[in-house]
């Protein structure tokens, strides 16, 4: 009965529970400003990629329209599509390709947006005028469909 | 009246408890000073994806309805709405023309309420030929230091009318 003073344990907060306290607080703090700033990093790489791609991809599409323009300026100097010296012109203009036909000229012809990627044109002469066929974006990679490696049942 | 909490006891030692708690608040002050400046770091580095990614939208709504029209005032005009625009030059050289536009941004542009102060700079230059027109629209975003954050460059082809009378 004698010990009940001796052995009384003092009321309130221990010595070394704020330190506890305050070491978990603050790793949660570090934690979360961690997890943050490398959200807000990833959020800030992938806008900068965007905006780089979308000037990138008007950039190429303005080619794409530079092209477009020396293409129809040599073929309004013709009257006739099939006309050799027009097809030899054409060869000329990089990247185009034709296909000939006595009342209409289809050429088509691919601006690079970056390595991965590239504009496709497609565009349609005929009777003085033309028609854009197919202005799209393509990959630049293999296009051919690459097997998946499924088993055939063999 | 007396606290009953006392820093140094009768007994004349510091008080164990108020020693650790000094300790501790000096020791969150400073990791609180450092959480504080990373927080703000991610805070600054978000409002400028925000602004980098909607000058970006911006400029694609601009260079998309010049790719249509080819005219610098309706692509101003759909922007930002008829008479709140000024172009400032237009040059009548060589062929060509060049035609520009620095406005602050509001309409369907007004994506930056806490930069009131980027300016939208919009250029359109022409190359004329035989068969058609090529414009060429230039939009740049600067602050007022005249510092570049952003640019793309569209382009509109207009054929000139003609031919089929000429291939007749």
């Amino acid at each position: 009965m004698n010990d009940t003073k001796t052995n009384r344990r003092p009321a309130g907060i221990g010595t070394g529970y704020l330190s506890l306290m305050m070491i978990f607080v603050t790793l949660c703090l570090t934690a979360l400003a961690a997890l943050s700033f490398s959200a807000a990093e990833n959020e800030r790489k992938f806008s900068a990629r965007s905006a780089d791609y979308t000037a990138e991809y008007y950039a190429a599409d303005l080619e794409a329209k530079r092209t477009l323009a020396e293409i129809d300026s040599v073929v309004s100097g013709y009257s006739d599509y099939m006309d050799f010296m027009l097809l030899a012109e054409l060869d000329g203009i990089s990247g185009a390709e034709y296909e000939a036909l006595p009342d209409s000229l289809t050429v088509s012809w691919k601006t690079p947006i970056n390595d991965r990627q590239s504009i496709s044109c497609t565009v349609k002469f005929s009777d003085g005028n033309f028609e854009v066929l197919n202005w799209r974006t393509v990959s630049s990679g293999e296009t051919e469909d690459a097997p998946l490696g499924i088993w055939l049942g063999e | 009246m007396k606290s009953p909490i006392k820093a140094v006891p009768a007994g004349g030692r510091l008080n164990l408890f108020f020693m650790e708690m000094i300790i501790v608040l000096m020791f969150f002050s400073i990791a609180s000073a450092v959480i504080l400046n990373a927080f703000a770091a991610s805070g600054r580095l978000s409002r400028e994806s925000e602004r980098l990614e909607r000058m970006s939208f911006c400029a694609q709504s601009a260079a998309e309805i010049f790719s249509e029209s080819g005219s610098l005032s309706q692509t101003l005009e759909e922007l930002f709405g008829s008479g709140s625009y000024e172009i400032l030059n237009l040059d009548l050289e060589g062929g060509g023309y060049a035609a520009e536009a620095k406005l602050p941004l509001t309409g369907d542009c007004e994506y930056f309420p806490q930069s009131p102060e980027i300016f939208m700079i919009l250029a359109e230059t022409a190359e004329k030929s035989d068969s058609g027109t090529l414009k060429i629209l230039s939009v740049k975003f600067e602050n007022t230091d005249n510092e570049e954050l952003y640019r793309i460059t569209s382009g509109a082809y207009i054929p000139a009318e003609r031919r089929s009378d000429a291939n007749e």
